[in-house]
């Protein structure tokens, strides 16, 4: 074979492969979203970028976008207000968006380690936690002085690992955390010890895990509807219960998941 | 001499590199946030409601109606309550009987035999029934005084899981619509159905919220079909349900006395 003809051949088929992937690349929306660790809903060293994370995938997937996560410390992504994040609308403050697509809940819980009180801890009201140190991590608490009022010593960490280890040597009595985070940390933390950290879980504490698309994202809106549309396929075909129970355990998906996740579409319609 | 330094730099990237990695995290953007009102319960009744307009909602002032009634009630007893919207019924109801909270507004038919045994209901509006239809589509006023077998012929508009039997046995047509009464509504409008059945008071704010220009082309039929009350319901596992269900009618009691429950009724255009 003449060489112009090879050479011929290896740019013909360099075109082809080109031509593929431009394509393909051009079939699918690329959507970025900032967020920060918190496993297990958002993180970079968990499968698909942790449970919400590979909630959002499967949903993409169904909808022809294609969304990746860019994991960046929460100071930073507080501070901009200008791109789309993941999480809690809560700590976007003073940003608009475009769309809120609530994709899933969770909810706060004091925890504490029995080993290190005689008297066992029971939580109904925070009258009950009077004389106690709490341990939360920095930014969470609201208004420390009501927690002072009521009797109760409030210390900040800067991460949930931090008040899990301060939590069992002692130097706090309780902690506040999300739920799922605070099991799956202890789980990875101290697996031998698990039974002997107890929670108590925050009435009323029950809040959105979402995907905001800020208000400047060119075509936000309807980009919202299609997640919506992404989310209702992988409700409806189980994929989404199946992530969740990756997580909860099987059929142990908390009973009011997804009046909760009704709601929250309601509020941010 | 090189290499060692070279070694030493390797090693202190390497340890800047672990130093990274385990790193305590920042807390993240999915993170609890906990305020005071996480903690009011402690002092103050909830009661929850669901979207329910205009008697329990978000689009009205003091969330609707019966809130409006429940709040002055207990304002005139002195006990401190806060109106909780759940936006779904039976979240509004899973508040009250999975988590044994205090109180809810909503009517007696959404429970069950067993779960009605824990609960107590305390009417603070009576609903009426209306069967409503849209004048441009008949030539004259439909009536049934009382009798679906004078309906016959014409198309009911149900909503998915509506018992229809009484109607198919008057020889009346069914259309079942997926989604809330405001499919019903677009029906009625684009002529799919003749007639359906809704509280007049919700039929009137469904009319002048989304057909505002159309108003008068929505008519009701002049016989009510039903009376059913939207009550304040307490569960009776709360601590507090005694004391709360005594002071309320007490309150209620109150403001029929003192004109505030006619005040309330007239701001919605009821008597």
């Amino acid at each position: 074979m003449k060489k112009t003809n090879i050479a011929g051949i290896i740019l013909l088929l360099q075109v082809l492969i080109f031509g593929v992937t431009f394509t393909a690349l051009a079939a699918e929306q690329i959507v970025e979203f900032g967020s920060s660790e918190t496993p297990p809903f958002w993180s970079e060293h968990l499968p698909e970028d942790g449970m919400a994370g590979e909630i959002l995938h499967a949903m993409s997937s169904e909808i022809d976008v294609k969304s990746v996560i860019k994991f960046i410390p929460l100071k930073r992504i507080r501070k901009d207000l200008i791109n789309n994040h993941v999480g809690n609308p809560d700590n976007f403050a003073g940003q608009e968006f475009s769309a809120v697509i609530p994709i899933a809940v969770f909810r706060a819980a004091f925890f504490y380690y029995k080993p290190n009180h005689k008297k066992e801890i029971i939580y109904r009201v925070l009258g009950d936690i009077k004389g106690y140190t709490l341990g939360v991590m920095r930014g969470t608490l609201i208004d420390i002085p009501f927690f002072d009022n009521k009797g109760i010593k409030v210390e900040q960490s800067h991460s949930e690992i931090s008040l899990l280890k301060k939590l069992k040597n002692g130097r706090i009595d309780l902690c506040s955390l999300i739920k799922l985070s605070g099991i799956f940390e202890i789980n990875k933390l101290f697996p031998k010890d698990v039974g002997n950290f107890v929670h108590f879980e925050i009435k009323g504490s029950v809040s959105p895990v979402t995907i905001m698309i800020d208000k400047n994202h060119p075509g936000g809106k309807e980009l919202g509807k299609k997640y919506d549309k992404g989310l209702k396929i992988i409700i409806e075909n189980g994929k989404y219960n199946k992530i969740i129970e990756k997580y909860y355990g099987k059929k142990k998906i908390p009973p009011d998941w997804f009046m909760q996740l009704e709601k929250f579409k309601y509020m941010f319609r | 001499m090189e290499s060692k330094v070279k070694g030493l730099y390797i090693v202190l990237w390497i340890g800047i590199l672990l130093m990274a990695l385990t790193a305590p995290r920042e807390t993240g953007a999915t993170g609890p946030r906990l305020t005071p009102e996480l903690f009011e319960s402690e002092e103050t009744i909830k009661i929850f409601i669901y979207e329910y307009p205009p008697l329990t909602t978000f689009e009205m002032p003091n969330k609707g109606l019966c809130s409006e009634i429940v709040l002055g009630a207990f304002k005139e007893a002195g006990v401190k309550v806060k109106i909780e919207n759940q936006v779904v019924k039976s979240l509004a109801m899973y508040s009250l009987l999975q988590d044994n909270e205090a109180a809810m507004i909503g009517e007696k038919s959404d429970f069950s035999e067993d779960e009605l045994k824990q609960l107590v209901f305390m009417p603070c509006y009576i609903m009426k029934g209306v069967y409503l239809y849209y004048k441009p589509r008949h030539n004259k006023e439909l009536r049934w005084y009382g009798k679906l077998d004078n309906l016959k012929g014409y198309t009911y508009g149900a909503l998915e899981g509506e018992d229809v039997t009484t109607y198919e046995k008057a020889g009346i047509k069914i259309k079942t619509v997926k989604g809330g009464i405001l499919s019903l509504f677009k029906m009625l409008q684009a002529k799919k159905i003749d007639f359906l059945g809704v509280a007049d008071i919700r039929g009137e704010w469904f009319v002048k919220k989304h057909f505002q220009k159309e108003e008068n082309n929505f008519a009701k039929m002049k016989v009510p079909v039903w009376e059913a009350p939207f009550s304040i319901i307490f569960n009776k596992k709360h601590a507090r349900s005694k004391e709360i269900s005594k002071a309320f009618t007490e309150g209620f009691h109150k403001i029929k006395q003192n004109g505030k429950y006619i005040e309330i009724l007239e701001k919605y255009g009821k008597k």
